[in-house]
């Protein structure tokens, strides 16, 4: 364990972190286009068609990736968010800074997706329930955190503020959830919503497992190029990135 | 200690109604929002009473939202905060009675309202009398949201409908709470569950905001 | 396995939902493109004004 950390610690500066990022991309881009082919052919062909949804559910095979990544990605962000607001390592903020607008997109087309699968289901393109309500909340709080990041000119200020808003998020959306369930179950008595996950079986499980690992390892992938574009534009004048240029310059 | 509170509490108090356009217009901001809900609604009177107790509090809401924005506008320019932040009393024991006194501007005109703005929108004695109380213990929570929010973007020169943005998030949950507990207009039963909530909320962002809020702050002031 | 890939070629395919399917497949992949070209755009950006500057 302590070998782990202190090999952590050895990666904390940024010019490492920008090889290590550099080593492992090819990995995660690969892994990603096998997990997320056999999740497509599994899903789009192999899978039998659902009893009660027909061939319908099958855009839970990227609605459900992009639900499940949107939070992951929040989640990751408020932990290095409470990284850098405890211990103050600036490479903590710049990997949820990073991240950010990847989960937003993510959570826009979880919201887009869930709309197109709720007409044909169950009629009505959207519904203020739990699930969705806390989509869109999170969806702002994406929205505002990036926003907050970039308005902010005093880019030290921006990070704490930043990191703040959205530790006081993560509280905030399971509260959100929570709070609009609870009042859904008490408007319409025992009437629980509709738009859960459908009970699911094993040959429609692998796919969907496949392309959320798809899509974990794409955002990985991505991860990897943008915190690699920030770490170089934030160190632009340090002397390791000089080296760096210079290298890249004799090979061209 | 006590001391510095009141005095804290009572200037601020005294710098907001100096003004009077600095405390009227959140109040008329409000009445017009919901003449106009009325005045919309107002011949199907079935619909309107069903629908007001909300209209109420979501006007409530956005009138918060409007003043918000000027908490610490008039204090920064003047360097009030920087002082504050650099006086020997903890400065969020201060921002709790920045926040109290700007509770009592912001909130209390409008909930002395309730009862004509009730009666505007034709709802029952009771109701109004639910509605003053959750919006009574619902306001400190909305009010010191409003705070961080205004300290979260203390450094933004015009933050505007930004910080609706940021605030939405915070706001979902108290709102649901507050529609929850009047929604059900000839219900027998009080809604004590929903009351306790609120009441719960408002007195957890009272007790934990001001720290979060004083080391956003203490942050902003050093640069 | 003919019946799925024959049913998949109309756009109404697949038990009438095919134009849902590609609808919700489509925007999924565009947002994937969209993150991929933005990062890709930013760190060509940034490396032609590093060789620049230095």
């Amino acid at each position: 364990m302590s070998h782990f950390i202190q090999y952590l610690i050895h990666l904390g500066t940024p010019r490492r972190f920008y090889h290590f990022c550099g080593k492992l991309f090819p990995w995660f881009m690969g892994f990603s286009f096998i997990a997320m082919a056999y999740g497509l052919i599994g899903g789009l062909f192999l899978a039998p068609a659902d009893y009660q949804q027909g061939d319908g559910f099958r855009i839970i095979y990227v609605h459900v990736p992009c639900a499940f990544l949107s939070m992951f990605i929040y989640m990751t962000m408020v932990i290095f968010s409470t990284i850098f607001l405890i211990w103050r390592i600036k490479l903590a903020d710049l990997i949820a800074y990073s991240i950010a607008p990847v989960g937003a997109v993510f959570t826009l087309c979880a919201l887009l997706t869930g709309s197109i699968w709720g007409k044909p289901m169950w009629g009505t393109w959207w519904i203020w329930d739990a699930r969705l309500t806390s989509e869109l909340i999170l969806l702002f709080l994406y929205l505002g955190y990036l926003g907050l990041y970039q308005a902010i000119t005093e880019k030290k200020l921006a990070a704490r503020m930043c990191a703040i808003l959205a530790v006081v998020g993560a509280i905030d959306i399971p509260i959100i959830h929570y709070s609009v369930y609870w009042w859904n179950t008490l408007h319409q008595g025992a009437t629980i919503s509709q738009w859960g996950k459908p009970a699911i079986d094993m040959t429609m499980l692998k796919p969907l497992l496949s392309m959320i690992t798809g899509f974990a390892l794409y955002t990985m992938a991505i991860s990897c190029i943008r915190i690699r574009t920030e770490i170089l534009q934030r160190d632009f004048k340090l002397k390791w990135v000089n080296v760096l240029v210079k290298k890249i310059n004799e090979r061209h | 200690m006590l001391k510095v509170f009141c005095r804290c509490f009572f200037s601020d108090l005294y710098v907001v109604f100096r003004s009077t356009r600095e405390w009227l217009s959140p109040v008329l901001f409000f009445m017009i929002f919901v003449a106009l809900f009325g005045i919309g609604l107002g011949f199907d009177g079935q619909q309107l009473i069903q629908i007001s107790p909300m209209i109420i509090w979501v006007a409530f809401l956005l009138t918060s939202l409007f003043t918000t924005e000027s908490i610490f506008r008039a204090d920064l320019e003047e360097g009030i905060l920087e002082q504050l932040a650099l006086s020997p009393y903890p400065l969020w024991w201060l921002l709790l009675a920045k926040s109290f006194a700007f509770w009592i501007a912001s909130s209390l005109p409008l909930m002395l309202l309730m009862p004509f703005v009730g009666i505007m929108m034709q709802l029952p004695v009771k109701e109004i009398i639910l509605l003053v109380v959750t919006l009574f213990l619902g306001s400190p929570a909305i009010t010191m949201v409003g705070v961080l929010g205004a300290t979260l973007t203390i450094t933004l020169p015009r933050s505007g409908i930004f910080l609706g943005i940021l605030l939405l998030p915070l706001y979902v949950p108290i709102l649901i709470l507050g529609q929850s507990a009047i929604i059900n207009l000839f219900s027998q039963t009080l809604p004590l569950f929903q009351i306790a909530l609120l009441g719960a909320i408002s007195l957890l962002c009272i007790t934990l905001i001001p720290h979060a809020a004083a080391a956003a702050l203490k942050t902003a002031m050093n640069e | 396995m003919k019946g799925i890939k024959d049913n998949m070629m109309s756009i109404d395919g697949m038990g009438g939902y095919g134009s849902y399917i590609i609808a919700s497949y489509s925007i999924v992949f565009l947002g994937l493109a969209l993150i991929w070209i933005r990062s890709i755009q930013k760190a060509k950006r940034l490396q032609i004004e590093l060789r620049e500057e230095k």
